[in-house]
């Protein structure tokens, strides 16, 4: 088996975001930041092989200067080396744009043509693009809903792939990009204490890519509009035609206002279970 | 010129920008708003709540080169001799942005081997498409993306649509972004919303953050704009006259480079059966981290049984492992719309909300009377699931 090398991202911590309750918008700063969680099964799963099979395995991340940290978790859970690809240039790169940056430092560490592995998707944009995006770039097969390597001997994998009504197991000659899905198995601790000058530190020339690739400027995508998602947060508007002293009540209780006509019922009593057959019924 | 930058003369230190960033970007000094280069990523969040504009953020040109580029594609997607109806959703939506464009819209099927053409071609005529693309391939009997990939790039770059559509399967959202990335194009996905702006440009609207933000997404210098849509999102709408003799049907034999390359599909564990999937289901029992163990599912099946539903999990019962992933429902699982939604031990986060909001009615129960999902539920029942259920079950 070839070594690995694990693409990870820092997202913040959106399962635990608050609104700001004067003008319910989401208050973002001070959210902390963590290794994406598909990440880290991904890193397990290449620390598994490690274990197993002798390889290596790195770990590369395109981010903020700040990203340095979750890269020194992840030697200290056992990976061999870190890649910190950070350049003010690659600010606004949407999936193609990271897609190039990432197998640009693929190539220029010596792993192209050896294995990657990443979280299926990100916590914050959810796109599962890199995976098949990383593939394609460097001409290699894919793996997408990864869960769980069964066996490699030589360069022949057997490793079982979700899909809508279960999983399949798969036969795979390596090396590829497989792209791992969140599993219920418990997270690998740390093993050792690493310090700070263990990760190498890239910008754009150390990887030989043009500006004009990455950034906003090799985006083929952008953002144009940013909103709060009202569907979602239906029920954290304040309704205008309520009093004066309505309003702040609902403001002064975190902005909630119930969905007209809801009928709240309490306990187990046969009144209660009768009035919900009724609303199965009709 | 920096990509993004403040206008101090604007500024008045209010700090929205501030409040609002998630990579700890903007700091303030003497009242003016200060923006670190090196953190920021160019989401735009500051920028649009920025109430007197003083935060100027780099607009690219747009080309307007682009004429060459035109129709409106969605891909179908044939497998095992069938086609998944859920694509149909997709062409419906594709039929609307086809109106709005005055473009013509095309389903483009691949698959190994088509039996019951006409049936295909009905299917596809009811919802509005004009041009049907029926791309055979021998050689991808496990409808592997590499292969796919490869068939529908090389079809893209000779005939030039301006948009092509994909549902968002496992299969979909795997092989979309091996197409985009195969042809260096822009791709959105998980699309919620789709449509047409004033420059003819394809806007494609997605959550993010963990589903609290809703993102408008343009691809204004590159063709063709392509998007994924997740199942249940769009309607089917069939059409009633339908002229099938208008219908442009295209049936061919294409080839992928034969590299040696071994990949295939050696078992497959279904685990789910197709009539219990959560994504057609009429009434759909939801337990969260509240059920509290896999036995505790059981009873949730008891009930779905009963009133001939299907079985469905949070993100936090399939993390626990007490219900297999298929089974999701949220952002990163399935979206639904059943006729009923009963949610059992469902605290109601946003992530999973996103998933059910479409329901026609949404009863809920939870011992905790704060659980915000009684904030959209029609019917709260404040109670332990343990004691209603069985006898909900009774009673029924």
């Amino acid at each position: 088996m070839e070594d690995i090398i694990v693409c990870v991202k820092q997202v913040p911590n959106t399962t635990n975001v608050k609104l700001d309750p004067k003008d319910h918008t989401l208050i973002r700063e001070g959210i902390p930041n963590i290794i994406n969680p598909h990440d880290e099964f991904a890193l397990d799963a290449a620390l598994d092989c490690k274990n197993r099979y002798g390889i290596r395995v790195a770990v590369a991340t395109m981010g903020p200067p700040q990203a340095k940290d979750m890269l020194i978790h992840c030697l200290e859970k056992g990976a061999d080396e870190g890649f910190l690809l950070t350049d003010r240039r690659l600010a606004g790169s949407d999936t193609l744009a990271t897609s190039r940056a990432l197998a640009a430092l693929i190539r220029k560490t010596g792993y192209n043509n050896k294995n990657v592995f990443c979280g299926q998707e990100s916590i914050d944009s959810s796109t599962g693009h890199i995976g098949p995006s990383l593939a394609e770039l460097l001409c290699l097969p894919q793996i997408t809903y990864a869960k769980e390597i069964l066996d490699i001997n030589g360069n022949i994998m057997h490793i079982t792939s979700e899909y809508e009504l279960g999983h399949r197991v798969i036969e795979l000659e390596l090396p590829a990009v497989i792209s791992f899905n969140k599993s219920s198995k418990d997270l690998r601790k740390k093993i050792r204490n690493i310090s700070e000058n263990k990760i190498k530190t890239l910008k754009l020339e150390d990887i030989e890519i043009d500006e004009s690739f990455v950034g906003l400027k090799g985006s083929p995508t952008w953002v144009v509009n940013i909103s709060v998602d009202e569907g979602a947060m239906n029920f954290l508007r304040v309704d205008s035609n309520l009093s004066a002293v309505e309003r702040i009540k609902v403001i002064l209780s975190g902005g909630i206002v119930e969905k007209k006509g809801r009928m709240m019922l309490k306990g187990g009593s046969r009144d209660t279970i009768e009035k919900i057959v009724d609303v199965l019924r009709s | 010129m920096d990509n993004i930058f403040v206008i101090e003369e604007k500024c008045n230190g209010c700090a929205k920008c501030r409040k609002v960033c998630s990579y700890g970007a903007i700091t303030i000094i003497n009242r003016k708003a200060k923006i670190d280069l090196d953190k920021c990523t160019l989401c735009r969040a500051c920028v649009d709540v920025c109430e007197t504009g003083a935060i100027s953020i780099l607009e690219i040109e747009r080309s307007t080169d682009l004429n060459d580029y035109k129709g409106i594609w969605v891909f179908v997607e044939y497998i095992s001799g069938e086609l998944n109806p859920l694509c149909l959703q997709i062409l419906s939506k594709g039929y609307e942005l086809s109106r709005r464009t005055r473009e013509k819209l095309t389903a483009v099927v691949v698959g190994q081997k088509f039996k019951d053409v006409d049936r295909v071609k009905m299917a596809l005529v009811e919802c509005g498409t004009n041009k049907i693309k029926l791309l055979q391939c021998l050689k991808i009997a496990n409808y592997q993306p590499e292969d796919v990939a490869q068939i529908l790039a090389d079809e893209i770059i000779s005939e030039k649509p301006s948009v092509v559509l994909f549902l968002g399967t496992h299969i979909g959202r795997s092989l979309a972004p091996r197409v985009a990335s195969k042809i260096k194009t822009g791709i959105t996905a998980d699309c919620t919303e789709l449509y047409i702006d004033e420059e003819k440009n394809l806007v494609q609207v997605r959550p993010t953050y963990g589903g609290r933000i809703l993102a408008s997404i343009i691809c204004p210098n590159s063709r063709p704009q392509m998007a994924s849509v997740r199942p249940n999102v769009f309607d089917v709408r069939r059409k009633k006259d339908v002229n099938l003799n208008k219908v442009v049907v295209e049936l061919k034999d294409v080839d992928v480079d034969s590299i040696e390359r071994i990949k295939k599909i050696i078992e497959t564990v279904q685990s789910v059966s197709k009539s219990s999937l959560i994504d057609e289901a009429e009434v759909v029992v939801c337990g969260g981290y509240g059920v509290g163990s896999r036995e505790g599912f059981e009873l949730l099946e008891g009930l779905a049984n009963k009133l001939g539903g299907a079985v469905a999990g949070t993100r936090a019962a399939v993390d626990e492992g007490w219900i297999e992933f298929p089974r999701q429902i949220g952002q990163t699982g399935k979206t639904i719309r059943p006729k009923i939604y009963i949610g059992c031990g469902v605290s109601g986060a946003i992530h999973h909300i996103i998933g059910i909001k479409n329901s026609k009615k949404i009863i809920a129960i939870n011992k905790d009377p704060r659980a915000p999902i009684f904030r959209i539920a029609d019917v709260g029942v404040v109670g332990d699931l343990n004691e209603i259920i069985p006898k909900l079950i009774d009673s029924l």
